[in-house]
């Protein structure tokens, strides 16, 4: 060991860790990996002229420290909103596909809480597993939980707004939608596998059926609703902004659909009503 | 407010405030001298954890602290989130903002781990500048825990309570020194505890954090996931005596137990701080200035 090893550039000294750290075998693999040598020769580390150790082990075996703590942190992180996709696939099914998904799409916020965003795409590229069109569709559901949870603030309309609008009035409105409202089309019942793995359940992977789901917000807490059709091509159309008679187009018909505008209403899934005066 | 107000401000004894313990919380409202609650947790989210921080924060005082200001990294400050810091801090009415010396990605990547740095001139000068840029934006002494490490850099050239003691000195940041963190690098290290403790810059320590750690053959590992050692009462005592008291929180982020536990814990340390004698401190030294 070089009593006074001349210390290497913080920027350089911090690249080289990172690339120590996310390697997903273990630290020296990292180290001697092509990136982590045009940083830091092998033999500098040997000889203890970065990370102090008695030798290599000593030095390997701190830094897999980090290693190991890198991607049991964020597969953690990945479980905790992935329940449904961890029992659909499996302890090791799972595992397997978060190291590829860490690898791939490195947390790239300083919150943990948006790490799953690109899960379901990256789940659709996997050309080889099994069910691949229903894990991604339920890693779909699962990512919309929670930005539902974690959606800005909002304050649902007062319901005496609605029964205030003249029938002129309710032909031009635009019922603005609250920010947690996500509204998915799956071909499988996602929702009902997921409530039953919630549930305790030993759900099998199911076969086709298109399922329309609202997930929302109320009351600190999130829904998740299987809708008819009709019911939600109409909060779609809300949701994108169309206005209300425009959006009621999509209702096909359906003699109900006045109580679903009452249900809604009572969910708080809507913040504003944009309507002409006079 | 500068740092030395923040030191004397003592609070007494807390806890984390932890989801798990929710719940329990909002039936009991029990009787507490302060939470210290983890700011990432209420950031990025408009829902349940930002109403519970509300009500919480209307009953009881609360401080912020952080892991993700990334401020040793040789990546640019994050602008955004140090607004949404201030804005948080500015919602609940935290009595300060700490984070830990430490980086936690770079090159824009985020690694979520608290990582060590050289304690070299370069690393001190650079997380000078950090810690000023922060300040600005908070208008506030940012407050800086030491990290548990679980390596050395050979190029270091001080020790880091001297890199701490010039980095609070220089910059007027406030210290949070985790008491188990002390005890966990001195082990993984080989030094003596009570040296760091002796060279802590006392002015400037606004917080004591205490903890458990998990011991394995080769390291201690600061998991939080059980309650503090012998060892690490003692030095805790220790630091009671040469600070004549700060503000002290037990932390527990692994298998949680329930809230009287925990609390059950933390109240360990109010008697030590009843029984240990003040030899030193902020509560002396500014006093004597005034």
């Amino acid at each position: 060991m070089n009593p006074n090893p001349e210390p290497l550039p913080l920027d350089t000294l911090q690249r080289w860790m990172s690339v120590v750290i996310e390697h997903s075998r273990d630290a020296a693999a990292g180290a001697r990996s092509a990136a982590g040598r045009s940083m830091v020769p092998l033999a500098r580390l040997r000889h203890g002229d970065v990370v102090k150790g008695a030798g290599p082990t000593e030095v390997y075996r701190r830094l897999d420290v980090y290693n190991g703590g890198y991607f049991a942190r964020l597969k953690e992180a990945l479980e905790s909103d992935f329940a449904g996709l961890v029992h659909a696939l499996g302890e090791p099914g799972f595992r397997h596909l978060a190291l590829g998904y860490v690898r791939q799409h490195p947390s790239r916020h300083p919150n943990l809480n948006v790490f799953n965003r690109h899960l379901p795409v990256f789940l659709g590229r996997q050309r080889d597993l099994p069910n691949r069109a229903f894990l991604r569709d339920l890693a779909e559901l699962e990512v919309r939980i929670t930005m539902a949870f974690d959606a800005e603030e909002f304050t649902p309309l007062d319901t005496a707004t609605l029964h205030g609008l003249t029938p002129e009035q309710w032909q031009c409105a635009v019922l603005v939608t609250n920010p947690s409202l996500q509204l998915m089309v799956s071909g499988y019942p996602v929702n009902a596998y997921l409530q039953a793995v919630y549930d305790g359940e030993q759900p099998e992977i199911p076969g086709r059926s298109r399922t329309c789901v609202a997930i929302y917000r109320k009351d600190d807490s999130v829904w998740r609703h299987v809708m008819p059709r009709p019911a939600f091509g109409v909060l779609s159309a809300l949701a994108e902004g169309q206005p209300l008679a425009t959006a009621l187009e999509r209702a096909k018909g359906a003699a109900d659909f006045r109580y679903w505008f009452a249900d809604w209403a009572a969910d708080g899934l809507f913040t504003e009503v944009i309507a002409p005066t006079g | 407010m500068d740092v030395f107000d923040l030191a004397r401000r003592d609070l007494g004894v807390g806890i984390g405030l932890r989801s798990v313990h929710f719940p329990h919380i909002l039936e009991h409202w029990p009787e507490m001298p302060w939470f210290e609650v983890l700011s990432e947790n209420y950031m990025n989210t408009g829902g349940r954890p930002l109403h519970v921080l509300d009500s919480i924060a209307e009953r009881y005082p609360v401080v912020m602290h952080g892991v993700s200001l990334n401020l040793c990294s040789t990546d640019p400050l994050d602008f955004d989130y140090l607004r949404e810091l201030r804005a948080l801090r500015d919602r609940c009415g935290a009595a300060f903002v700490s984070d830990h010396l430490c980086w936690t990605g770079v090159g824009g990547k985020n690694l979520h781990d608290l990582l060590p740095i050289p304690y070299t001139e370069e690393a001190l000068q650079h997380t000078c500048r950090k810690v000023e840029q922060v300040q600005d934006c908070l208008e506030a002494p940012l407050v800086l825990e030491n990290p548990s490490t679980y390596l050395e850099f050979a190029g270091s050239t001080m020790s880091e309570w001297d890199f701490l003691t010039r980095l609070a000195t220089q910059t007027g940041c406030g210290l949070l020194l985790d008491v188990n963190n002390v005890y966990v690098c001195s082990q993984n290290h080989g030094f003596d505890p009570r040296t760091y403790l002796e060279h802590t810059a006392w002015d400037h320590v606004v917080q004591f954090h205490l903890a458990g750690h998990t011991r394995f053959a080769t390291h201690l590992l600061d998991t939080h996931s059980a309650p503090a050692c012998d060892e690490v009462w003692e030095l805790f005592r220790h630091a009671q005596e040469l600070s004549g008291g700060r503000s002290t929180l037990f932390e527990w982020d692994a298998d949680i137990p329930s809230f009287e536990e925990v609390w059950e814990e933390a109240r360990k340390a109010e008697a030590i701080r009843g029984a240990a004698p003040a030899r030193n401190g902020v509560m002396r030294s500014t006093e004597a200035t005034e």
